[in-house]
């Protein structure tokens, strides 16, 4: 039973992704531009005419700006809708499980932390860099330490929680599929085709 | 408590009352139009027991095509006994609220931990309470909404109010605490909308805890229920009538698919509603906020950016904690605050969601403590990485907030009217009669508020002069067209900010 809902989430998962194959590359927001910040620089600190350079120069930087950005680029693919969208909402659960048995069991911490170093590290590699590869390769490197996460922490919960966890289980595979039926053109608000 | 503990919570209200009252009359820039019909309407209460469509001291105010909650309104009201009709006025009882917010937070944890006694170690009992009050203070969700005339922050404060009787009430079982508690939840529904379906539900659910927790109080709780009951049949009879579901028609996330088939929309609106509903957890709002620009600071989100570590941290940490009642009053407040919001358009959006910010906290100030607990060879050094980089964003924000945000969100708060009715009065004595562009929205309004001195008629482009205005000098106060030049107008009005864009010209007509 454990490996039949397993199996079900996982190729709900592939299903998920499977959709962001109509897709060339990633929208703009999960990209740093140097020309974006150089002009919200140059307005802020035409709005503090009368004020000292070094206090200009301290609160607008390009620093910090780019700090800020690639914090705001990153979020962007940590955002929920986000995971929804990539690895459906059964997919995104299972990443709230493996977070959750990340602080709770040794073993977890052991196997997640270094898969979530690596996209931590394609992310930034995406964001400042935005390698000249197939968009496919991409969303596949990206998709499969999130795919094996996600499963990795459904396996954790379905272990635990015996009895409530049948129902819970249909559930979300109801909701997700539901979802991807419905709302499959979301991806366009991640994606240019 | 300790004499030191005093003077910290002291100086976290001292915080919260500093930066929540700097420069309040002049930043937020003027007063949005929602501000502007408040404070009409609290004045109109005031002076005359009226509102402005003639109803004696209503429950329910009609407003822009909605009706507004009383509560609010009403406070406004003793406010501007004190301190006049001004802008100040429109937002003290917004301020107050946010201010007592951060005390009664304090005495709410203290409480729940205390509940708790045997869940959590010395550590956690004596700093969380501080960290979380003081973390509401410098908030940036709460301090920019306590800032203006919204009425989201008095219904918060009130829901905290009754939140915390209820910790008194399970704590001690005295029976004024759990009536108290209840009257507190039904003062949040005549505060703001969102509460109209949050506190019903929250009492239900409490009643049924107290029901099983506490069976000898069943009598005392029936007759607590069946006061929240009589004291809400104003708003359930009102909220099931044609004018008090106009204002879930205008907002409805449903809204599009209104004309679809019965069969669809069983299809589509639970999957929409699920879409909102997990808007209100997306990193992007909270660390990047709604994108409206009167709800936050550009640049800035809900949340500051150091506090995302410690925000998983503490949520992950408490998830773990088994029977904990200040978890699970943490996780209730955490998944009921989006659940009337997520009904609505646009979503996420940050006003409605205030009520996240109270858990929001309790997980930073949990993910702050047990990361310091962790860290036992570096904790001094964490701890001074930390208190570095919280000061430089909460610089960063207050610069932002408090020499920016007046000059390029001025749009999103009445678009230099203010300039236009303080220019227009200067005119006064030359003009009989001043007509307003229709284009310059709800201006008639803003002159209502802002003097009694100038009544203006609305006008559009079909208008002609009477003939009885024959020989009165008249001016046309126009939205500016991008006519530079021209003999008949006399005073270009210009926002204050750094482009000085031209908002509106003064026209001499005859």
């Amino acid at each position: 039973m454990k490996i039949a809902f397993i199996v079900l989430i996982a190729i709900i998962e592939i299903l998920a992704m499977r959709s962001w194959f109509i897709c060339n590359k990633f929208a703009e927001f999960f990209h740093f531009s140097l020309l974006d910040l150089s002009l919200r620089i140059d307005e802020a600190v035409n709005n503090d005419g009368g004020f000292s350079l070094f206090a200009v120069r301290f609160f607008h930087n390009k620093a910090l700006g780019t700090f800020f950005d690639a914090y705001r680029n990153l979020l962007r693919y940590w955002d929920i809708l986000f995971f929804i969208n990539f690895l459906s909402i059964a997919g995104f659960i299972g990443l709230i499980f493996v977070a959750f048995y990340f602080f709770q069991k040794k073993r977890i911490r052991r196997y997640a932390l270094p898969i979530f170093i690596f996209v931590l590290f394609m992310e930034l590699l995406e964001i400042f860099f935005r390698p000249n590869i197939s968009f496919l390769l991409k969303v596949i490197c990206l998709f499969i330490p999130l795919f094996i996460l996600s499963l990795l922490g459904w396996r954790e919960y379905i272990g635990e929680h015996k009895k409530t966890n049948i129902w819970f289980v249909i559930l979300v595979c109801v909701i997700s599929i539901w979802w991807l039926l419905l709302f499959n053109k979301n991806i366009l608000e991640y994606c240019i085709i | 408590m300790k004499v030191y503990l005093w003077i910290f919570l002291s100086l976290f209200v001292f915080v919260g009352i500093f930066f929540r009252f700097l420069r309040v009359d002049s930043n937020p820039p003027g007063l949005y139009i929602d501000e502007v019909s408040i404070g009409n309407n609290a004045y109109k209460i005031l002076t005359t027991g009226k509102d402005e469509y003639g109803q004696q001291y209503p429950l329910f105010f009609k407003s822009l095509g909605d009706y507004k909650m009383p509560l609010y309104i009403y406070a406004v009201s003793v406010s501007m006994a004190l301190f006049g009709k001004n802008e100040f006025a429109v937002r003290f009882p917004a301020i107050v609220s946010g201010i007592l917010s951060i005390i009664v937070f304090y005495f709410f944890i203290k409480e729940l931990l205390l509940l708790d006694k045997d869940k959590y170690s010395y550590i956690y009992r004596k700093y969380i309470p501080f960290l979380a009050s003081f973390l509401l203070a410098i908030s940036s969700w709460h301090l920019h909404f306590s800032r203006g005339g919204f009425e989201v922050m008095s219904a918060a404060f009130l829901f905290i109010v009754g939140c915390w009787l209820m910790t008194l009430f399970w704590r001690t079982q005295r029976l004024l605490f759990l009536w108290l508690s209840y009257t507190f939840y039904v003062l949040t529904i005549y505060s703001y909308h969102v509460f109209r379906i949050i506190s019903p539900i929250t009492i239900i659910a409490l009643s049924i805890l107290i029901y099983r927790t506490f069976s000898a109080e069943k009598k005392a709780l029936f007759i607590s229920f069946a006061t929240v009951i009589v004291l809400s049949l104003p708003i359930i009879v009102f909220s099931f009538s044609s004018h008090g579901l106009e204002r879930f028609s205008q907002t409805s996330a449903f809204e599009e698919y209104k004309a679809e088939p019965l069969l669809s929309k069983l299809k589509i609106y639970p999957m929409i509603y699920v879409k909102n509903y997990f808007s209100f957890y997306s990193l992007n709002f909270l660390f990047g906020g709604d994108g409206n620009g009167r709800h936050q600071v550009p640049g800035f989100g809900l949340l500051y950016r150091w506090q995302l570590p410690f925000l998983f941290v503490g949520l992950f940490y408490l998830l773990g904690r088994k029977g904990s009642k200040l978890k699970n009053v943490a996780i209730y407040l955490f998944l009921i605050s989006p659940v009337a919001a997520s009904f609505a358009r646009p979503s996420p959006h940050s006003l409605r969601d205030l009520l996240a910010v109270f858990p929001l906290v309790i997980f930073i100030a949990f993910g702050l403590i047990y990361l310091f607990e962790q860290c036992r060879k570096f904790r001094l050094l964490a701890f001074f990485a930390v208190l570095v980089i919280a000061i430089l964003e909460f610089s960063l924000y207050v610069h932002q907030y408090y020499l920016h945000y007046p000059k390029v969100n001025i749009n999103d708060w009445g678009a230099g009217y203010k300039e236009i009715i303080e220019d227009a009065l200067k005119y006064k004595g030359k003009y009989e009669i001043v007509l307003l562009d229709t284009n310059l929205e709800n201006l008639n309004l803003y002159f209502s508020f802002h003097t009694e001195k100038i009544k203006p008629y609305v006008v559009d482009n079909s208008w002609k002069k009477p003939k009885e205005w024959t020989g009165e000098k008249i001016m046309l106060i126009r939205k500016f067209y991008e006519v530079n030049y021209s003999d008949k107008i006399i005073h270009n009005v210009y926002l204050p900010n750094a482009n000085k864009d031209v908002v509106a010209q003064f026209w001499d007509i005859e």
